[in-house]
């Protein structure tokens, strides 16, 4: 590599850009699970604008995906397609009550009822500041009164299901769902799934560790929200879709015969658990995307004397080489 | 009732061909008598239009009715007298138009449904609800005689017959979701329920004219009706706006009928009745935010586009700009009969909605609303000081009745409007009879061939309700 290229590489990272490549062709391995692919089932840009960023109630046609990058437009996952549209609700995770003692915000249950774009079922509530829709967690039905406190108090309280607590405020065991990562309006949450629950295993100062459903433990701040309970659906998993078209109505397409888990003919392997992960501050956004078009010369990996033909060195031609860095990338636009 | 395209069952042969052919060759050669305008339509001097004409509803006809408004409106002006409501309306224009324009406003639509139903709807209208029919009501019951076969007649005219044939909405099965279902074209619900209400209404007003009662009634269809309250401390520091459109609006011509308080006696004590607590919800849930247009919601006519320096002089320029509906309501604004009439009644019928479908619960509070609006409307037009209105009131309440139909089903209010304010000590009266089956009505997609049992009680109920007089006042 010669000087002047790292001098331009070196200005490159600067800018925060980071370069990754492969060198030749990548050795065939097995192919990747599928559960590692994003679904694109919606088109989350169509649904900020239908809705300019805000919360609404009512139902909401969203565009689909069908499995396609939304940037690219290329299919991404085989599995996804087709169905039918069904009208789609947001839910609200975060709730927020007053931080005094005695004081909570309460609501009333509308309407329990199934969601098609979701395991879990939803529950519309009403109260003093409008309406809104929320996971509906086990028992919950139509006319129950649900309350959210963001009190934090000395002691532990057992929470009553269908409330929102602050995690911190939860005696250890409380089962919980919809559990912010961050205390903040915007984070995202842990368990959406039907008939999942989080546990609250042991409070140390300003965090709050909890146990997630695959064991793995995360260690949160003691302010971030979760409701209480199990989530409602618990026995979707012993439905069925009954065939296989009911399965595509569902926008779900077949997916047999590319991947084989391995079953326990060869062995399970017992991984140990990961240590607790403390989330102390939302990670920094990442740099932003840069779009890079590269040519079919730049495509072709070789550098030096490997790009031009044998005979060109011996006399054949007398152009001059383009300037384009040892990485075979024209790196004109970074040169300022 | 919808129609379905020809599909036939089976194969079309070449003998039907020959057939239909002969048929259709003898239809043709066939020979009309030719139409003659009867002598009656002739004497009666209307303009009458050449039905082939290719742009008669695009352009003749808009034009004709346009121009028709727009010589009512000079007629008005060129009988202009000081003492007219133009000056009133130029005066409230002045001082209340910078006041009150665009200020944000929680406004009643008849679009979202009540989530508490008529508790809700109960504290919005700041009144007391009994759930029946008035006394007077239910002693006029069987003063109206209206054959059964009338109703039956007047009930298929509206499910049988298609007056139009539009494509109908999409129809949705909740349960084999993804079947698409063929579009079918007919008439649309809510044009079938109005078409049954007016007909309804038509029988009514014809058996009270037999009674000799129901005489000097104006019959308003699809008007706009705005009408809005002042902020109180349940509205905080915005009016509420209740704006909708009912099918049927009735009106009396006499403004000089016979004040009705009914129930005067009873006010004080029932204001003593506690509303119904609906916490943790708040009763403001389901209204919209949207800004109080006075010109619109105040004055109760769309001045929207009209300068104010309209009312100084009839300026023909200005007119130019203005759509045949801005030039109606301007007249009626104008007219010097604005103040001389009195909202009676309202019937107006809804839609389910096939996805979210509301409850008989929600149903009935759209019910009270809507006459809750209208009794409003007719404060607001009689009244335009609210502190004048308090005291009138408190002596004359105004009286409105409602009905709305909905799937073969009856909503009957009725309401005494004692109080315009929130903050007032005095309470209004609700009565509701709510859901009263009247017939049952086929699906949208579905013809009805014949027409099951019709419940004559509620066409009682309904007639008493419409055609009856509540007393001047009662013990």
């Amino acid at each position: 590599m010669s000087q002047r290229s790292v001098g331009l590489l070196a200005s490159v990272m600067a800018r925060g850009l980071q370069i990754s490549s492969t060198r030749g062709l990548r050795a065939k391995k097995r192919k990747e699970k599928p559960q590692s692919l994003p679904q694109h089932k919606w088109d989350m840009r169509d649904l900020q604008r239908q809705t300019g960023g805000e919360y609404t109630y009512k139902p909401l046609r969203l565009r689909r995906l069908g499995g396609r990058d939304p940037d690219t437009g290329h299919k991404v996952n085989q599995h996804i397609g087709g169905g039918v549209k069904f009208d789609y609700f947001l839910t609200d995770y975060h709730r927020r009550g007053p931080t005094e003692s005695d004081k909570t915000y309460d609501e009333r249950v509308l309407e329990v009822r199934r969601d098609a774009n979701r395991t879990s079922h939803i529950a519309f509530v009403a109260g003093m500041h409008g309406k809104r829709w929320i996971l509906a967690t086990e028992n919950m039905k139509a006319g129950d009164i649900i309350k959210t406190t963001c009190h934090l108090p000395e002691n532990p309280v057992i929470g009553v299901e269908g409330n929102s607590y602050p995690v911190g405020s939860l005696a250890p065991g409380t089962l919980i769902n919809s559990v912010e990562r961050y205390p903040t309006m915007d984070s995202e949450v842990f368990i959406r799934q039907a008939g999942h629950a989080a546990t609250v295993v042991k409070h140390q100062g300003d965090f709050t560790v909890i146990r997630l459903p695959h064991k793995h433990e995360f260690s949160l701040h003691k302010e971030c929200m979760a409701t209480v309970g199990r989530l409602s659906h618990g026995d979707i998993t012993e439905k069925i879709f009954g065939s296989a078209q009911m399965h595509r109505r569902f926008g779900y397409k077949m997916s047999s015969g590319l991947w084989h888990k391995k079953d326990g003919y060869c062995g399970r392997k017992i991984k140990p658990l990961p240590p607790v992960r403390v989330l102390d501050a939302p990670s920094a956004p990442g740099p932003p995307l840069i779009q890079i078009t590269l040519s079919k010369d730049q495509l072709s990996g070789l550098h030096g004397h490997a790009k031009v033909h044998n005979l060109l060195p011996s006399g054949y031609s007398h152009g001059e080489y383009r300037d384009t860095g040892d990485f075979g990338m024209d790196l004109t636009p970074y040169k300022k | 009732m919808p129609y379905r395209r020809y599909r036939p069952h089976r194969q079309f042969g070449i003998h039907d061909t020959h057939t239909f052919k002969m048929r259709l060759r003898k239809h043709v050669s066939e020979r009309m008598p030719v139409f003659e305008l009867p002598k009656a339509v002739q004497a009666s001097d209307v303009r009458i239009y050449e039905s082939s004409e290719p742009e008669l509803f695009s352009r003749q006809i808009v034009q004709d009715e346009r121009k028709q408004a727009e010589q009512n409106l000079k007629a008005i002006f060129s009988n202009y007298q000081p003492n007219t409501p133009k000056n009133m309306v130029q005066s409230l224009l002045n001082k209340e138009f910078a006041k009150t324009h665009g200020q944000p406003a929680y406004v009643f639509q008849a679009e979202e449904p009540l989530c508490d139903g008529v508790d809700q709807a109960s504290i919005l209208s700041n009144a007391i609800v009994r759930e029946t029919l008035p006394d007077w009501v239910m002693k006029n019951v069987d003063e109206f005689d209206i054959p059964e076969e009338y109703v039956r007649d007047s009930i298929l005219h509206g499910e049988k017959y298609d007056p139009t044939l539009e494509k109908l909405p999409i129809r949705h099965d909740p349960i084999i979701f993804w079947i698409r279902h063929p579009r079918v074209f007919g008439t649309p619900v809510v044009k079938r329920g109005n078409t049954i209400l007016d007909n309804l209404f038509r029988q009514v007003y014809f058996a009270g004219r037999r009674n000799g009662k129901l005489q000097g009634l104006i019959v308003k269809r699809d008007p706009w009706i705005s009408a809005y309250t002042e902020s109180s401390n349940l509205f905080g520091d915005r009016p509420f706006v209740l704006r909708f459109r009912p099918h049927v609006l009735v009106e009396s011509e006499n403004a000089d009928i016979p004040q009705l308080r009914p129930w005067l006696n009873q006010v004080e004590e029932a204001s003593k009745e506690p509303l119904p607590d609906i916490y943790p919800i708040s009763p403001l849930v389901d209204l919209q935010t949207d800004k109080f247009y006075h010109d619109y919601d105040g004055a109760n006519a769309l001045l929207t586009g009209i300068h104010k320096d309209m009312f100084k002089d009839l300026n023909p320029e200005l007119l130019k700009d203005l759509s045949k509906e801005q030039l109606e309501r301007l007249g009626a604004l104008m007219s010097p009969n604005r103040n001389k009439s009195r909202f009676l009644a309202a019937m107006w019928c809804c839609e389910r909605n096939q996805k979210y479908p509301w409850t008989t619960e929600q149903h009935a509070a759209n019910a009270i609303l809507h006459t809750y609006g209208l009794a409003l409307a007719e404060a607001n037009r009689r009244f335009f000081d609210l502190q004048l209105a308090e005291k009138a009131l408190a002596s004359n309440p105004i009286i409105m009745r409602g009905a709305q139909l909905f799937e073969g089903k009856l909503d009957l209010v009725t309401i005494q409007l004692n109080t315009m304010h929130h903050n007032s000590e005095r309470k209004n009266f609700v009565w509701l009879q709510r859901a009263l089956p009247l017939y049952k009505p086929r699906p949208y997609y579905e013809e009805m061939h014949e027409l099951g049992q019709v419940e004559m009680g509620t066409m009682k109920k309904f007639t008493a309700l419409i055609a009856g007089h509540p007393p001047k006042q009662t013990s």
